[in-house]
């Protein structure tokens, strides 16, 4: 028997995701997958496995996993989740051994707003147009193009094996309050003292998101563009700040929309748009612009941090031989201490 | 020279075509702000000529109304180098003066006027100036040019219809409107490929799926196609819409020379 994941109770919003479908912009499909590429990596190092396979996205809150038939291998990564693995507390951003008939119960979302739950192997959800990412609003992907509920039992691919028990650091993009910016394709209809204001204005990451798009709330006025746009519409792309009628700002997100009316004042650098989805509900954060060069030069560092993940993955067990190694435990330690906080 | 007559004469083109980073990996090149025929097929016609051109880093590009998105890697291709590649290719020709895309369809689309499947008939002919029959015969006779897929997967932005059509957007966006829904304002009809809410209103619905993930590929209409509609009744709009979902095809392909 191949084995399967069982969900035995899901969070509200758990899709399976992986890295979309590129190229498909002049049919008007965007490209969708993981709203955390780097997630992605970090889950595809932790088993040893092809990046392209797919996991579930987790929104907020996980739920409640067992495997059927056989055990798996699972990463957790993302925003940290209260994770516990037959009522023990299991650390994020690992890799571990589920069992048959043992549970994986996965809580609230900690420190960010997606977490991630691979399987060795990868979910072997059909593919739809080229890629097994769900995308809701036009029912494709996934498990019948929905999000997956209480009940579903998921296919498992083959999976290559390898060991597990392993930890990956934190990301720098948790915690990251600062988010990059290059000035939009319409900036210009934005007067220059509106374009400042919106690189001093701090803004409030509302919980008005979703996979399309995050409302956010400036604290302060509303922004207005100066010269009205015709309201042709015009491609959009990922990352952009979008500012509707009502002066309140839209990121534009995995499954955003392929074109819009609305006039966009900024664009997210690209190295930074896995720290901007995971902005937890409520945080205050900033843009900063930044130039061109440094956007690359940001993209750059990314790649090779994400080409470096598997020299940075150690064994999670508190073995005397392996204390000399500060690193790890540090990172351990960090997740543990982030929940103090959580809860004090 | 040809390029000056061509933009002189055409209202809402740009005297040169607008080249605009989006973000740190892709580029908008504009020919115009207004939904006009020769700024589309500019946008249509620079788009196949960036496909031709392959260049090496690009990963993908696609035409809307009035531009062009090139998707690239910044790490394989310097934005600075596609930029001038891109100007040489501007530079080319006079995209305004562009022909439509060489191979291009007529499809002939059933739809239901009126009733629950076009519950702003009504209103519409009102706005236009005529009787319901004749609001509805005239939608489906006038042969509408596709100027965009975009909004979400599917979705075709048609046009342009007689002036009289020039009807305003309602004030309040309405709830979902099911797929296959045919919206009109400001001389456009939108083809609906799935449920959404919106703020134009809703003359006819057909049973086609513009969309369909079973189709590859999954969208059948292109940029530069016509459109024209063949009216029919509630019952047999119930028939095709039976044969659509059996993955029958329900619509007519002429290609227009």
């Amino acid at each position: 028997m191949s084995a399967t994941l069982e969900v035995i109770a899901a969070g509200p919003s758990l899709t399976v995701q992986d890295a979309g479908r590129p190229g498909l912009q002049r049919y008007g499909i965007t490209q969708g997958g993981a709203m955390d590429a780097i997630a992605m990596a970090e889950g595809a190092a932790l088993l040893g496995q092809d990046v392209a396979l797919a996991a579930i996205e987790m929104a907020g809150f996980g739920g409640k996993f067992r495997a059927r038939g056989a055990p798996l291998r699972i990463a957790l990564t993302g925003a940290a989740m209260r994770a516990r693995l037959d009522g023990q507390d299991q650390p994020w951003n690992t890799s571990l051994t589920l069992e048959p008939d043992t549970v994986l119960e996965i809580g609230a979302a900690e420190d960010g707003a997606y977490g991630y739950l691979h399987v060795g192997g990868g979910f072997a959800t059909p593919e739809q147009i080229g890629s097994r990412s769900t995308h809701l609003r036009s029912a494709i992907g996934g498990l019948e193009g929905r999000a997956l509920r209480e009940g579903d039992r998921l296919p498992v691919g083959k999976d290559g094996g390898g060991r597990t028990g392993m930890v990956l650091p934190r990301g720098r993009r948790f915690g990251q309050r600062e988010i990059r910016i290059l000035w939009g394709a319409q900036a210009d209809a934005f007067s220059q003292a509106e374009r400042q204001r919106f690189l001093s204005c701090e803004f409030d990451m509302t919980t008005r998101r979703d996979r399309q798009g995050a409302r956010l709330k400036p604290l302060g006025e509303p922004f207005h563009a100066e010269s009205a746009l015709t309201g042709v519409s015009d491609a959009v792309v990922l990352g952009d700040i979008q500012i509707p009628g009502d002066g309140l700002p839209v990121a534009l997100l995995a499954d955003r929309q392929p074109t819009g009316g609305y006039p966009r004042i900024a664009t997210v650098i690209s190295a930074d748009l896995a720290a901007l989805a995971q902005i937890p509900g409520h945080a205050r954060f900033r843009f900063r612009l930044v130039s061109e060069e440094e956007a690359l030069a940001a993209l750059r560092a990314n790649r090779r941090e994400i080409a470096e993940l598997s020299r940075q993955m150690r064994p999670l067990v508190r073995d005397p031989r392996d204390m000399g190694d500060l690193l790890a435990f540090n990172l351990v330690d960090g997740v543990i201490s982030a929940r103090e906080e959580e809860t004090s | 020279m040809a390029s000056q007559s061509s933009t002189d004469s055409i209202e809402g083109a740009y005297p040169e075509p607008v080249l605009r980073a989006a973000g740190d990996s892709a580029l908008l090149i504009a020919f115009g702000d207004r939904l006009d025929p020769a700024i589309n097929n500019a946008a249509i016609a620079f788009d196949a000529r960036l496909r031709e051109a392959a260049i090496a880093g690009v990963s993908e590009t696609a035409p809307t109304i009035r531009s062009v998105l090139v998707r690239f890697d910044p790490l394989e291709i310097a934005p600075d180098r596609l930029r001038g590649t891109v100007a040489e290719l501007l530079a080319e020709r006079d995209w305004l003066s562009a022909p439509p895309p060489a191979e291009r369809s007529l499809w002939r689309i059933p739809a239901c006027y009126g009733g629950e499947h076009g519950p702003d008939l009504d209103e519409i002919a009102d706005l236009v100036g005529c009787s319901p029959a004749q609001a509805a015969q005239r939608h489906a006779e006038a042969r509408q040019r596709v100027f965009m897929l975009g909004f979400a997967p599917g979705v075709a932005y048609l046009g342009l219809l007689p002036e009289a059509w020039n009807i305003p957007r309602l004030k309040e966006v309405r709830p979902e409107m099911p797929a296959g829904s045919l919206l009109v304002a400001v001389r456009q009809t939108v083809l609906f490929a799935a449920a959404m809410p919106t703020g134009w209103r809703a003359i006819a619905r057909t049973p086609f799926r513009s969309f369909d993930p079973r189709r590859d590929p999954p969208v059948l209409i292109a940029p530069g196609d016509e459109i024209g509609f063949t009216p029919v009744e509630a019952a047999e709009f119930a028939r095709l819409t039976e044969r659509a979902e059996n993955g029958e095809s329900i619509v007519t392909r002429e290609d227009l020379a």
